[in-house]
């Protein structure tokens, strides 16, 4: 049996959690900061790094003792080395790093993306993984299409040019009055709306598999903030404004903009899995939490789809230490001057082994 | 043995300490790496001192005023040891380490520190018997604020710049750096003040930990 730390503090989550060969989780707790980012209506990076140094050591303990274990039977830290916030980051690596001098344990850097292709791991399915499958990764940081062969083996077929999936639900969110986070708000307030209300733009469809929801975004300002006359005066009309139209029904836009977000990423995901001969489409990250996305993916595509129960849809540190076990039991480890990635694309594990470890570090 | 750790700014500073002799001591100017540098020392140190982790008995870290990512590099380390040996943990003003190393003289002593952007962390010192005592909390200021303020004859140690030793210089008020060498932020030093807190069970709970920042997110900068 062999038994992974996890540690994640790669945005406004602190996490730490316990997990049995990559598949089975024995703790996973999760300091959220949210209340704390809700009155900027986004991630305050100053204010998430100062809450990741306040709890990580009792996020760990706690992790410890729900597992119920001590440091005396862990095999290895994995720890979320990027991509994310740079000032995050650095509290989860160094005292990772200060847990694992401090026992001459093995340390393990692992891809915050790498971290949610593993959610899936973490999760119950009926017969073992037929590779390949393809991943849409998608959150507040991330939209991205991945092409999995094998453990640690991923081709980005991919991502977007501008904002993430979740970063445009959080301003839409913003531009609608909704509260922070935007997923579950928008979420929320489409229920009660018409998806075809509004006619709003279905970016690069068609094309390839890159994403862009920036104009989508624009979209939306345009369709529910007042017409301007002559001159625009300072944030009468922008992002940081929430002044609405009379006639506007947030209802309605929020269950259109949902339906132009999910009918993009299903589309495009569905056709990389077909044409790439895929056994499954899985989905991971925050925004695989909202149920038009599972639903449509689910009733469009001809394969079956995995998503994560809502517990790892988000960030957590059980996902880190499973995708740190498929690297430690390939031989992969990290030295102790291992340095933050805020802007690491997901590599495969034959590209990030081209180093070997240096003598003496376990 | 305890472990002593400095990275609340540029330089940056590890030590063994056994309550009498220091067993290593190490400080430098890094060029921002100090989460490249820093574990890679701690380990050199014990390696050095022929000491395994389970023989440490307290960390002491430098607690701010420093660089808000200094800081935390320095105590999420310090964190992860404390927590994985399961030991006392104890925090010291990175200012008050300044002091520590001015020999004591019947005078006042400016400590300072680069706060960036040509702003100064500095905190004021008074002779109190054998060691310099703070008389009034750490604060952002200028080296035209401070040398306008400060009382003739005082005398400043810590990070001075060259605008720093010029303007000291130009003063007519008799003020005067200290030199560099007893004016280096040592972890030696930290050593000394965390073992004194130690042995006098003046010790916190790890969580409870935290950095000193004198700066609020989202309020605008003095």
């Amino acid at each position: 049996m062999t038994l992974i730390l996890g540690i994640e503090t790669s945005c406004d989550e602190t996490a730490a959690a316990v997990v049995e060969d990559g598949e089975r989780i024995r703790s996973n707790v999760i300091a959220s900061q949210v209340d704390l980012h809700a009155q900027y209506g986004g991630v305050f990076p100053e204010v998430a790094s100062r809450a990741h140094i306040e709890v990580i050591s009792t996020v760990t303990e706690q992790a410890l003792t729900e597992a119920g274990v001590t440091l005396d039977v862990i095999d290895a830290v994995a720890v979320t080395r990027g991509p994310g916030l740079s000032g995050s980051l650095l509290v989860g690596v160094n005292f990772a790093k200060g847990l694992a001098l401090g026992r001459d344990l093995p340390l393990i850097g692992v891809n915050h993306l790498e971290g949610h292709v593993y959610s899936l791991w973490l999760t119950e399915r009926g017969g073992p993984v037929q590779f390949p499958v393809v991943c849409l990764i998608v959150s507040g940081g991330h939209s991205e299409i991945v092409l999995i062969t094998g453990h640690g083996d991923y081709t980005m077929l991919g991502s977007t040019i501008d904002d993430a999936a979740g970063e445009a639900f959080d301003k839409v969110a913003r531009l609608l009055g909704l509260p922070y986070p935007g997923g579950p708000s928008i979420e929320r307030a489409a229920r009660d709306g018409d998806p075809a209300a509004y006619d709003f733009p279905r970016a690069m469809r068609g094309e390839g598999y890159q994403f862009s929801f920036s104009g989508l975004k624009t979209a939306v300002l345009r369709a529910v903030q007042p017409p301007h006359k002559g001159k625009r005066q300072p944030k009468q009309e922008s992002m940081h404004s929430t002044q609405l139209r009379p006639d506007v029904n947030v209802a309605d836009v929020a269950a259109s903009f949902q339906a132009a977000v999910v009918d993009v990423l299903v589309e495009k995901t569905i056709r990389a899995a077909q044409e790439h001969n895929t056994t499954e489409i899985w989905i991971a990250g925050g925004v695989s939490a909202n149920q038009a996305l599972r639903q449509q993916m689910t009733a469009l595509s001809p394969l079956p789809v995995c998503v994560p129960p809502l517990s790892l849809c988000g960030d957590n540190a059980a996902m880190i230490a499973s995708a740190g076990y498929f690297r430690f039991v390939r031989g992969y480890r990290d030295d102790l001057d291992m340095d933050v990635r805020p802007m690491w694309p997901l590599m495969s594990i034959h590209d990030t082994m081209t180093r070997p470890a240096a003598p003496g570090t376990a | 043995m305890l472990l002593a750790i400095d990275t609340a700014t540029r330089f940056m500073s590890v030590a063994l300490y056994d309550g009498r002799r220091l067993w290593f001591e190490a400080t430098w100017r890094t060029a921002n790496n100090h989460t490249i540098e820093l574990t890679p020392t701690i380990r050199q140190a014990l390696a050095q001192a022929q000491i395994t982790p389970s023989e440490l008995t307290g960390v002491g870290v430098s607690q701010g005023p420093g660089s808000f990512t200094g800081l935390r590099i320095g105590l999420g380390v310090a964190k992860g040891l404390a927590t994985a040996q399961n030991i006392p943990l104890i925090p010291i003003q990175t200012l008050a380490i300044v002091a520590a190393a001015v020999p004591v003289f019947d005078a006042h002593l400016v400590a300072v520190l680069q706060a960036g952007r040509r702003r100064l962390c500095a905190q004021q010192f008074t002779q109190e018997n054998t060691g310099w005592l703070p008389s009034a909390p750490a604060e952002i200021t200028t080296w035209a604020k401070l040398l306008d303020s400060a009382r003739a004859g005082t005398a400043f140690a810590g990070e001075i710049n060259d605008e720093g030793y010029e303007l000291l210089a130009a003063s007519e008020k008799q003020l005067h750096a200290v030199s560099g060498a007893q004016t280096l932020r040592r972890a030696g030093l930290l050593a000394e003040l965390a073992w004194e807190r130690m042995q006098a069970g003046d010790i916190s709970d790890i969580a409870a930990v935290t950095p000193i920042y004198l700066h609020q997110p989202g309020v605008p900068h003095p």
